[in-house]
């Protein structure tokens, strides 16, 4: 993932600079149509051409400001994109981006740290193959893909040349643009931690019973 | 309320009770990342997709802090931050900003934020403040006196 921040300013376009040649050119017009009005048109032609150019001039004002949204739109969505890439790098918690089929897309350092292995070698390999846990693995992505929602399973995850660890994963689909992608977090289970199925009953469900 | 969703799953056994960030962004994954880092350390996070769902929500369950971008559809969140401040639910609830314009410290703080953050964020230096801004003996203290205010009003 890459730390570099992304230059937010809007980036100069081919419709940038067609609409200043296209303003430069009507600036050029309104200046021979000017130069017209020393009495070779009648007046009229002269009102009707001014009128002509005015709402061209209109028209290009309204071009350049959606453009210049536009632009501003998608320098936030680079801004954005970047702001993500590097929270995802920083975050201090194992964590993977998977395809539908659980192979591995992109690790954070907390995830190359974890499971041992550099980020760059497990791009393309499959989160599967990290897991004791294979049939539970293969449940939760496909509850996690076909139901789109976020899924909570403790898992032993055994990284690369270590001992196997009880891990709480916790697999969140991506938005529906990005189809099928799934993130992955691996969070060591701590003593007050218990899996969804071990809940303790609460003094309210006690009562209520 | 559509598009807002708490979630939460750590330290089930724990009998205290969890502070509620409001996380307010548009942009989906980073939503997602943030609530993911919140909720394991211990936050119970509600999410907003746009302004105005965030000052709704903000005035609906008062949370312990709420986290704001910049720029949000509908109401952006310099205007969130003026119109929480103005409201009773909202007077005491700290706000952290986090834009990636230059010059918006100066502009949070006048808008009523606690405090600004300039994207990209550290998640690291993000948590520490979420903390701070949050501990229990400020927000006890600043949760009872906007409640009381909103029941009196």
């Amino acid at each position: 993932m890459s730390e570099d921040t992304a230059d937010t300013r809007p980036a100069p376009t081919a419709e940038g600079a067609s609409t200043r040649r296209w303003a430069q050119e009507l600036g050029e017009l309104q200046n021979r149509i000017r130069k017209l009005k020393t009495g070779v048109l009648p007046p009229a032609a002269v009102d009707l051409l001014e009128d002509a150019l005015s709402l061209s001039v209109t028209l290009l004002q309204e071009l350049a400001g959606a453009q210049l949204l536009q632009r501003r739109m998608q320098a936030d969505m680079r801004r954005s994109t970047a702001s993500w890439g590097y929270l995802f790098d920083r975050v201090p918690v194992p964590c993977v981006v998977t395809d539908s089929a659980g192979t591995i897309i992109s690790a954070n350092r907390a995830a190359s740290l974890f499971l041992n292995i550099s980020a760059k070698h497990l791009v393309g390999r499959l989160l599967l193959h990290f897991s004791d846990d294979r049939e539970k693995f293969g449940t939760a992505l496909l509850s996690a893909a076909t139901d789109r929602t976020r899924i909570e399973q403790v898992m032993t995850i055994r990284p690369k040349e270590r001992a196997p660890r009880e891990m709480l994963v916790v697999i969140v689909p991506e938005s529906p643009e990005q189809s099928g992608r799934h993130l992955w977090f691996l969070q060591p289970m701590t003593p007050t931690m218990r899996s969804p199925d071990v809940l303790p009953v609460t003094s309210e469900q006690a009562t209520a019973n | 309320m559509a598009g807002t969703r708490k979630t939460g799953y750590v330290d089930r056994l724990s009998t205290q009770a969890q502070p509620i960030v409001l996380v307010a962004d548009d942009h989906e994954d980073t939503r997602m990342m943030l609530r993911e880092l919140l909720t394991i350390n211990g936050f119970v996070v509600i999410e907003c997709e746009d302004g105005l769902k965030a000052l709704a929500e903000a005035r609906r369950t008062i949370p312990d802090l709420v986290l704001l971008d910049g720029r949000l559809p509908s109401l952006d969140g310099l205007d969130v931050a003026r119109a929480l401040r103005g409201c009773a639910e909202g007077v005491n609830v700290p706000i952290v900003f986090v834009s990636g314009d230059d010059n918006c410290t100066d502009k949070a703080i006048a808008a009523g934020c606690n405090t600004a953050l300039l994207k990209p964020v550290d998640p690291l230096d993000l948590l520490a403040i979420v903390r701070d801004l949050s501990r229990p003996a400020s927000r006890s203290a600043s949760k009872r006196e906007s409640r009381a205010v909103k029941d009196h009003v």
